[in-house]
């Protein structure tokens, strides 16, 4: 294992995992709550209302980054999931566990903000669009992966069958993308384009991409966070986490 | 002032995308610590009873 | 010579529970006689609302089967022998595989278009969505015993089985019924039916690898 740096070994064992990540999640709230705010206020605030849809596809800034990291977390899992079958690293398993829940809120919540933008811009909240249906099926095979997770008692099998489900669904997201395009393309031609054929001005992308960013720090951050609580949960014999909670160590 | 809240009628959608994803961000963030403290306060319990 | 004696077992034992047997066939034929019943007057106008509901019913059948797929194997501790020997088991659960696909998947192939005929379909879009069925019942079977897998020994099925595997059908689902759409608007559906070989050949290829660690895992717990 030469080619792996020490502080990721490290990292691999739950003990120091626990002890090292700390100072980190700390620092990327903050940095990701900073960037959200500078991004947000800057699309709110300072950015021209858009010459076809007026104020409302200020929306962009808080659904696209949302729908993208919700994507991103999912193959995420997936390669975790590869992660585990092929080293058996119990913080893979970790990591499937607490990315899962996250992004599964994510999906609902890009599925909701969207369904906000739809109202002004396409006068309903809900169409059948490709990009809509294929942000659907990801939310169920979100709840797929954490529903496993729960009915499975046995740790060892439960991450394996996690990895197995993450890696077809992975597979699978874009062929699910593909076909829904094509299938859709089919039978609605006049399918909803967000700005048309007009090339996105700068102006409008800078506080975009702040935002990606910063959603993406912050997601790490919280996903960071609750797998320190569920190495906390998973140890509980450990005689490092009774010392933890004596206080003798942070 | 008052544009940057009404805009154009849009604001209502606008605001509650906005704030919606601000809770549902709060509420992700603080859970895992939130989760992580009542297991400390638990163990401790353990702890006192033995 | 061991996958006819295999193949034989799987089947004598299918048709030996008797009319229990039947019972995927007779939900195929119900739920698509309910839709017909109720949509008729949808279906005159347009075979194509009749070839999506004929497929969507193929996939709730399949999962209505599937749930007993190696319920009985792992009942009689047939399954724990089986995953002992490391190399026959990737034949052992092949077979196991066919044969169902056999009792469930040509029954539906054949039955789909026939319904299909009965309810108004023109005979050249029968025959083509009995081919679809035909290469899209494999892969079906296929994605739906590994998630299967996953699950034996758990007493679960039903519902769970349906929510995980439902999302994965999607895309052999609508590839299926895409081809027979452009089919019947006398369109261009080469690309569409070369996914559906697609994924007919990545699934039966792939899946069956991977079906003896699974199983294998569900013994050991």
């Amino acid at each position: 294992m030469k080619f792996v740096p020490s502080w990721l070994n490290r990292l691999a064992s739950p003990q120091h995992f626990f002890i090292d990540i700390k100072p980190w999640i700390m620092w990327l709230y903050v940095l990701g709550t900073i960037g959200l705010l500078v991004g947000s206020v800057w699309g709110l605030a300072f950015v021209p209302p858009e010459r076809y849809q007026g104020d409302s596809f200020r929306i962009l800034y808080v659904h696209a980054p949302i729908a993208h990291l919700a994507q991103l977390i999912y193959i995420s899992i997936a390669i975790a999931g590869v992660v585990h079958l092929v080293w058996k690293l119990k913080m893979a398993d970790v990591y499937m566990s607490a990315a899962a829940p996250v992004g599964c809120w994510l999906t609902a919540l890009a599925l909701v903000s969207g369904m906000i933008w739809g109202m002004p811009t396409w006068g309903t909240a809900w169409v059948w669009d490709a990009r809509i249906v294929s942000t659907l099926i990801l939310f169920f095979l979100y709840f797929g992966l954490i529903v496993l997770r729960r009915v499975i008692p046995n740790p060892a099998r439960a991450a394996t069958a996690l990895s197995i489900l993450a890696i077809v669904g992975a597979i699978n997201v874009p062929i699910i993308k593909f076909s829904v395009e094509w299938f859709n393309t089919l039978h609605q031609p006049a399918s909803i384009e967000l700005f048309g054929d007009v090339s996105i001005d700068r102006v409008f992308l800078v506080p975009l991409f702040i935002n990606i960013a910063s959603i993406s720090v912050l997601s790490a951050g919280i996903i960071l966070a609750y797998m320190r609580y569920l190495v906390v949960e998973r140890n509980a014999s450990m005689t490092w986490i009774q010392e933890w909670s004596r206080g003798k160590n942070q | 002032m008052m544009e940057l809240l009404t805009m154009d009628g849009h604001g209502i959608y606008v605001w509650s995308a906005y704030i919606l994803t601000t809770f549902v961000l709060l509420a992700l963030g603080s859970y895992p610590f939130i989760r992580l403290s009542r297991l400390k306060q638990r163990y401790d319990e353990d702890n006192e009873l033995n | 010579m061991r996958f006819w004696a295999f193949y034989r077992r799987e089947l004598l034992i299918e048709f030996r529970s008797g009319v229990e047997s039947f019972i995927p066939v007779v939900f195929f034929l119900l739920v698509v006689g309910t839709f017909a019943f109720t949509l008729h007057s949808v279906f005159t106008g347009d075979s194509r609302v009749l070839v999506s509901v004929i497929w969507i019913t193929t996939l709730f059948t399949s999962v209505l089967s599937l749930d007993k797929l190696f319920k009985r194997d792992h009942a009689d501790g047939t399954l724990a022998v089986a995953v002992l020997h490391r190399d026959a088991i990737t034949t052992t659960v092949v077979t196991k595989l066919i044969a169902h696909w056999s009792v469930t998947g040509i029954p539906i192939t054949i039955l789909g278009p026939t319904v299909g005929l009965l309810s108004g379909l023109q005979i050249d879009h029968a025959l083509m969505l009995g081919f679809t069925l035909l290469i899209g019942t494999p892969t079906i079977t296929m994605l739906g015993a590994l998630v299967t897998a996953l699950l034996v020994g758990l007493g679960r099925g039903g519902e769970l089985l349906t929510v995980l595997i439902l999302p994965l059908y999607i895309p052999t689902l609508l590839f299926g019924i895409s081809v027979c759409h452009l089919h019947i608007e006398s369109a261009s559906y080469t690309s569409e039916l070369l996914w559906c070989f697609a994924l007919l050949t990545g699934s039966t290829t792939a899946i069956p690898l991977a079906l003896g660690p699974v199983l294998k895992m569900s013994q050991d717990s």
